[in-house]
């Protein structure tokens, strides 16, 4: 037996432990990391009513890290302001480039994250333009259009964090715009759960199940991407109950 | 804490999903294949959903087509299994 990349050979310190081995009757294995490589590389999404992303495997030129898409139809809906699909499409981008807990480390200039999915997440939202520069001391997340060479503050107000059980993590920012909105991703499901009426009655909701389960099936890993604008009162609010919680 | 953030994340608007690659490593159908023919009995454990669960499962080898497949899912009723 021979490690390829170390290229050392397997060395026994001990042979007690064959024997302890050969009892072996179950094997219990973690599948991210375990059985696949733990390297996440980002290869469809769908924005409102579209479904993106050849699936094709493409060579890693023109690839951000954690990147491997391709789909020069969603490139031109994104250049193309007035394109019906166009609204819906930036809408997700900029929600990837935000919704995320990614901490800059400015040295190396790289991304730093707990969630190597994250990391897919926003590196995809830089290659399609809209890339992730800062985190100020003031919680100020700043994104910058890079086709319109604009930047964009999303003040972070709370994190609701990831957890195996709640399989979902929340921001709500200060938009841009002075709104105050919560993003939400996480497990389908767990997601389609906490949706409005409206929303889970929508034609979004049909093409967004029907892409996540076609995606899912080719074994990609999956996450719903959901919004909530809030009224300042109900913020307020619920801001209160949480600082005393 | 987590009692209080669901209370914010309620009455959303769906507006997209993503999908992300973690591919299987290099020999793990074989090595698989190897722990079956020694006869031990493998499980894999994962919080991805059932379709992500079950495509990894085909291609490491855990699952073919000759298998009997049994699916038990959080909403079955308590008790209506025996």
């Amino acid at each position: 037996m021979l490690d390829q990349e170390a290229f050392e050979k397997m060395r026994p310190q001990a042979s007690n432990l064959n024997e302890e081995l050969g009892q072996i009757e179950y094997v219990f294995s973690d599948k991210t990391g375990t059985l696949t490589c733990n390297v996440m590389e980002f290869k469809r999404f769908s924005a409102g009513t579209e479904s993106y992303g050849t699936g094709q495997r493409v060579p890693p030129e023109g690839q951000e890290e954690n990147v491997n898409f391709s789909d020069p139809g969603m490139l031109r809906i994104l250049q193309n302001e007035s394109a019906e699909e166009h609204a819906a499409l930036r809408r997700v981008i900029l929600f990837l480039a935000t919704c995320h807990t990614i901490i800059i480390d400015q040295k190396k200039g790289k991304y730093n994250s707990a969630s190597p999915d994250e990391l897919a997440l926003v590196n995809a939202a830089k290659q399609f333009g809209y890339q992730f520069v800062e985190k100020d001391s003031e919680d100020n997340i700043i994104i910058l259009d890079k086709r319109k060479n604009q930047r964009l503050t999303y003040k972070l107000l709370n994190v609701c964090e990831f957890t195996s059980t709640r399989k979902r993590m929340s921001c709500i920012y200060r938009d841009p715009q002075g709104r105050l909105v919560l993003l939400c991703k996480g497990a389908d499901n767990v997601v389609a759960e906490r949706l409005s009426e409206r929303s889970r009655q929508s034609a979004v909701f049909q093409n967004t199940q029907r892409s996540c389960d076609r995606c899912a099936k080719e074994g990609l890993r999956t996450l719903f991407l959901a919004e909530r604008y809030l009224d300042e009162e109900t913020y307020a609010r619920w801001s209160r109950e949480q600082f005393q919680a | 804490m987590a009692a209080v953030d669901e209370k914010i994340e309620v009455d959303m608007e769906l507006i997209g999903s993503t999908a992300i690659e973690d591919r299987l490593q290099d020999d793990v159908a074989g090595t698989i294949e190897f722990m079956k023919c020694a006869g031990i009995k493998v499980w894999v454990l994962t919080g991805d959903k059932v379709e992500t669960a079950m495509n990894i499962g085909v291609s490491a080898g855990l699952l073919d087509q000759t298998m009997e497949q049994h699916m038990l899912d959080e909403h079955l009723e308590k008790g209506s299994l025996l």
